[in-house]
């Protein structure tokens, strides 16, 4: 067995795989780059060392330093991760160069799945089911034209070296594919340095499902069930469960013996998955096949019970296999949800920065958080934008969804913006509940995008009734008078008259026609507040902004004030000057480096005008005036790291 | 209907609320004791309670003569902050008034000149807050300007000596009167409101809170608020708040918010002088002064405007015999011929003077940098502080890079970041060393 182990990589998964080793004994080294000096996976290895400068080019992607560190560390297998190097076939190469183990599959097995086309041949000849198209680089648009009518429309091009929806184009009729091939390949061209492009047959509303495969180096090669990926945003995905709520066992058997048979064609070692589209049919296709260990692995480890992490570890020691199919029957559901510091409101736009509040649900049988972030933690803004992956298990799917919402209620991250109430608001839509899923569900639920129309409650009355307790307890601040007491809770604009009485060791709320008895030993200031309201558990996060609270639960995000009757009564009056007021100042509506400010003083903006550029997690976000005016002055400079919210310039 | 009632309806129809409404949310439901009025309206004054604790209150009634300043509503006033002085109970004040009656010719000056003496006289003794909801113009407005606090109601209040007609006159400057002396003016470039509310109800409930760091008359005993918030909580994500990066200056509004009783603080004047944070917050149940160096802004250099802003609020702590808590991460002065000439060296004097004037109990935390003559006004030892405590990265010297050796010498407790609140709370409760 190795003694000590390099991760070549950050964040959660440099925490995930430290966690393993050390539990088998094994010394760990941490890679970091200097944005990453004091960031949790650095912290937690036994030993760490700085391999450049925060871009991931000079850090993270440099197989010649991490080489180096293992030499000076005396490390003699790395762990890639995924991400990075972890499906870079020279990687594999220069490692086994230096005498050092790779943890993963072999360079040729790696180079053999990593371009589309080879790969997709590859599994065809493996008697893998591919979707129909054709897989030669194609001349021109018009052979484009007449290859697409062969396999019948819609069709998809897509670029052969393409990842992440870059270079796609989806294709109904000639002209479409005429137009969508020049442009796919200028874009393939520019993103990938390749502008081979491929067309196949695209598979209306699928699911994307995968099957995860594990094989050692003596002929050992097992499917261990699979995981469904379909709510995706993007091409990322960001809920992923196992199993799947789709597939029947005569399915799913037929996927995992084609995964399997892919496997051994190409002499898999290691934790791979492949990847397939599923349409309403249970026709199931080749998509393509990941040779790391997957974002979403958690899930199958709570179905199966297994560490996959020290399984790769164990096989690429030499170890031979010795579970059985049968020993890793999946049990029960899991789901994962990936935490992303986003904010929905702002088209998903990347959020880095401070976390100034970071407390995770409490983790038991039920409940895993993978993170790599802590408490006054920055999260930089030149990587990937995942905080933690959130993951439940339970016996059935409905409870498992349960015991995620209130996991996401009680996971308190603040300083920056983070997509929780999104994934909240993604797991009560009633096709999520039903489990009919499909890769634009996201889409489908949110054709308008995802609004501040999308966080409104579905039970505005309980959370006013916790907002009156919240009120009583850090504001009044007195036991509750023998007759009780009348207050109003304005919820977003909404007033709710109620009645507070004190019933024993609880507070009965009177709230229209319905009476909550709240229980809870909240106490003020506390970001989360955990209670019983008549029989449920109910977890509500709080934040006190001046004479308001802001509310989170349940995917809703709402705004409180609590008044009291007769002040309640006189505040229609205030509504007359709330038109009045525009605010003047325009903020940058996201964390970053800000690129340029194309604008200056004196300058008459039309509405909609780009004002600035800022960047921030390797994305360029244009700023626009949100109204015509003047500008009076700026307010920030090129260059400058901002804040989110940081002003940029004042209008006249 | 009668035309009062008019008024109010047209007042109703702006957005603005009548006097009795203001005093009515101001204080606890039901407990208004009117004073008997004498002779014209125009103003209405009394006492009643907040959260339980007696203070008097007087209310401007714009629906009556524009809530002009006549002798009969100044005596009324008066009478009212005199009562105040003699029971020792704080004054809270609704300014909304249109100045002195023309018809009143000089003899009106002579009421408006009586009305500031009693409140410089009842200020002498108790807590005066002012809230300014409407116009308070002319001499009207250094009533404003005499309380111990103001707040202002954006887009609605207005305080200057001389408005927009005189400013043309003299300058041909047109300038409005929102833009010359509104509550957005006053928050950020005079300083003088102490906060802007957005609306009246706002302006009132913010009193009603700040109330509550407040003591009843000068060196009346600090406010106690009872607090489940133990006073040994630690707060592990101070160890990463201040680093050596530049581009990750530290907000100290995290900080005062992390230790604070139930992370709950009250800032003045947060849109004046930036530079520099002025708070009130509870610490173990004890209402404390909070001034604070702020890096986000200027580096957290102080120039005159921050100078001036922490000297008035360590009079103010003073004053009320609240406990200052200092938090030092500056790099120096602000440089530059218009800070000197500005006179820079003058406010630097007058924090000076300001810190030794004051009797209360003091602890100085440095976070970060406290180079030089900036950290010499920013309550070291030397200036009768009662303890410095220091975070075991803080960088004490005459310069940026200088040597450090003597530092020990001028700190009593080093501590880690996470132990903040233990160590401030141990601190206040500490018996004074002299």
């Amino acid at each position: 067995m190795f003694r000590k182990i390099l991760i070549a990589n950050r964040g959660e998964i440099a925490c995930r795989v430290i966690r393993t080793a050390r539990r088998m004994g094994i010394a760990t080294v941490a890679v970091h780059s200097d944005a990453d000096r004091d960031a949790l996976h650095v912290r937690m290895a036994d030993e760490h060392i700085a391999i450049g400068t925060a871009s991931a080019a000079e850090s993270y992607l440099r197989i010649d330093r991490i080489v180096q560190a293992c030499c000076s560390t005396g490390a003699d297998a790395v762990h890639p991760g995924y991400g990075f190097l972890s499906e870079r076939p020279d990687f594999a190469r220069a490692l086994a160069d230096a005498g050092i183990a790779f943890i993963g599959p072999d360079a040729a097995a790696m180079a053999a799945m990593g371009d589309k086309i080879a790969s997709k041949r590859l599994a065809a000849a493996a008697g893998v089911s591919t979707v129909p198209g054709h897989d030669e680089a194609i001349a021109d648009a018009d052979a484009a034209v007449r290859i697409a009518r062969a396999i019948g429309y819609p069709v998809m091009l897509k670029a052969s070296a393409g990842g992440g929806g870059k270079g796609m184009r989806i294709a109904a009729d000639d002209d479409a594919v005429r137009a969508g091939f020049a442009a796919a390949q200028a874009e393939a061209r520019a993103s990938f340095g390749d502008d081979r492009i491929l067309i196949e047959k695209f598979i209306v509303r699928p699911r994307h499902i995968e099957i995860q495969v594990l094989a050692d180096a003596h002929g050992t090669t097992l499917a261990l069930g699979e995981r469904e990926c379909s709510i995706q945003r993007r091409h990322q995905k960001v809920i992923e469960e196992a199993p799947s709520p789709f597939l029947d066992a005569a399915t799913r058997r037929r996927m995992s013996e084609q995964a399997v048979a892919l496997a051994r064609a190409v002499g898999y070692r290691s934790a791979g998955t492949v990847e397939f589209i599923v349409d309403a049919a249970r026709n199931f296709y080749f998509l393509e096949m990941n040779t790391r260990l997957q974002v979403e692995h958690p899930v199958t480890e709570l179905v199966t019970g297994l560490d996959l992490v020290e399984l790769m570890i164990r096989v690429a020691a030499g170890e031979r296999l010795t579970l059985t199919e049968a020993d890793t029957a999946p049990r029960g559901w899991a789901l994962e949800a990936r935490v992303y510091a986003e904010d929905p409101l702002r088209g998903f736009a990347p959020a880095p920065g401070r976390l100034t509040h970071y407390q995770e649900p409490e983790s038991d049988a039920h409940t895993r958080v993978d993170s790599g972030v802590f408490a006054g933690g920055e999260f930089p803004v030149f990587y990937d934008p995942m905080i933690a992956k959130l993951c439940t298990w339970a016996p059935t799917r409905a409870e498992a969804i349960a015991v995620m919402r209130v996991a996401i209620d009680s996971y308190v991250i603040r300083g920056i913006a983070h997509n929780l109430p999104f994934l909240s608001a993604l797991l009560h839509r009633p096709r999520f509940v039903a489990g009919d899923l499909s890769t634009d569900f996201i889409d489908a639920e949110y054709p308008a995008g995802f609004g501040t129309d999308d966080l409104r409650p579905a039970d505005p009355t309980l959370l006013a009734a916790v907002a009156a307790v919240l009120h009583h307890r850090a504001v009044l601040r007195r036991p509750v008078a023998p007759g009780g007491v009348s207050l109003v809770v304005v919820l977003d604009g909404t007033a709710h008259p109620l009645h507070v009485a004190s019933a024993d060791g609880a507070t009965d709320i009177a709230i229209g026609d319905r009476s909550l008895r709240v229980a809870s030993d909240w106490r003020p200031g506390e970001p989360l507040f955990r209670g019983r309201v008549d029989d449920r558990d109910v977890r509500v996060q709080v934040e006190r902004t001046g004479l308001s609270w802001r509310l989170f639960h349940a995917g809703a995000v709402v705004t409180a004030q609590v008044f009291a009757p007769h002040v309640a009564a006189l505040l229609p009056i205030m509504q007359a000057r709330k038109a009045t007021t525009q605010d003047r100042v325009l903020r940058a509506p996201l964390a970053g480096r800000l690129v340029s400010l194309a604008v200056a003083a004196g300058d008459a903006l039309a509405e909609g005008a780009d004002v600035a550029v800022i960047e921030a997690m390797k994305m360029q976000t244009t700023v626009r005036a949100p109204r015509a005016g003047v500008v009076s002055r700026l307010l920030a400079e090129s260059g400058a790291v901002l804040a989110a919210d940081q002003p940029l310039l004042e209008f006249a | 209907m009668s035309t009062a009632s008019d008024a109010l309806a047209a007042r109703r129809a702006q957005g603005l609320l009548g006097a009795r409404e203001r005093i009515a949310v101001l204080l606890d439901s039901d407990s208004f004791d009117e004073a008997p009025r004498c002779g014209t309206h125009g103003v209405v004054a009394g006492s009643g309670t907040v959260a339980g604790r007696r203070l008097f209150v007087y209310a401007q009634d714009a629906t009556v003569a524009d809530g002009a300043v006549t002798l009969a509503n100044a005596e009324q006033i008066g009478a009212v902050l005199e009562q105040a002085a003699q029971h020792g109970a704080p004054i809270v004040t609704m300014l909304d008034t249109a100045g002195t009656r023309a018809q009143d010719g000089l003899s009106g000056i002579a009421h408006l000149i009586e009305l500031q003496r009693r409140h410089l006289h009842a200020r002498r003794r108790v807590t005066l807050l002012a809230l300014v909801m409407g116009p308070c113009i002319g001499a009207t407005s250094v009533l404003a300007a005499l309380a111990d606090l103001r707040i202002m109601v954006a887009g609605r209040a207005e305080m200057f000596l001389t408005g927009p007609e005189a400013v043309e006159a003299a300058s041909g400057e047109i300038v409005s009167a929102q833009d010359l002396g509104g509550a957005a003016a006053h928050g950020a470039r005079s300083g003088l409101a102490d906060l802007v509310a957005p609306d009246e109800i706002a302006a009132l409930l913010h009193a009603r809170a700040w109330i509550s760091y407040l003591p009843d008359r000068r060196h009346g005993g600090v406010p106690h608020r009872p607090t489940a918030d133990p006073p040994d909580r630690i707060t592990p994500a101070l160890a990463t708040l201040v680093t050596d990066d530049p581009a990750r200056a530290c907000d100290v509004r995290e900080l005062i918010a992390a230790i604070a009783d139930e992370a709950e603080l009250v800032e003045l004047q947060p849109d004046f002088a930036m530079n520099l944070v002025t708070a009130f917050a509870h610490l173990d149940g004890h209402a404390v002064g909070i001034v604070a160096n702020q890096p986000t802004v200027l580096a957290g250099c102080l120039d005159c405007d921050a100078l001036a802003k922490a000297a008035r609020f360590v009079r103010l702590c003073g004053a009320f015999g609240l406990p200052i808590i200092t938090v030092v991460d500056t790099p120096g002065f602000l440089p530059g011929v218009a800070q000197e000439h500005a006179g820079i060296v003058r406010e630097a004097a007058d924090l000076l003077a300001a810190w030794t004037e004051c009797a209360v109990k003091r602890v100085t935390l440095v976070v970060g940098r406290a180079y030089g003559g900036a950290w010499g006004v920013m309550a070291p030892r030397p200036l009768g502080t009662d303890s410095v405590l220091a975070w075991t990265g803080a960088d004490i010297a005459l310069r940026r890079n200088a040597a450090r050796a003597d530092r020990l010498a001028m700190v009593d407790p080093v501590i880690a970041p996470e132990q903040t609140r233990p160590g401030l709370c141990r601190a206040l409760a500490a018996r004074r060393p002299r």
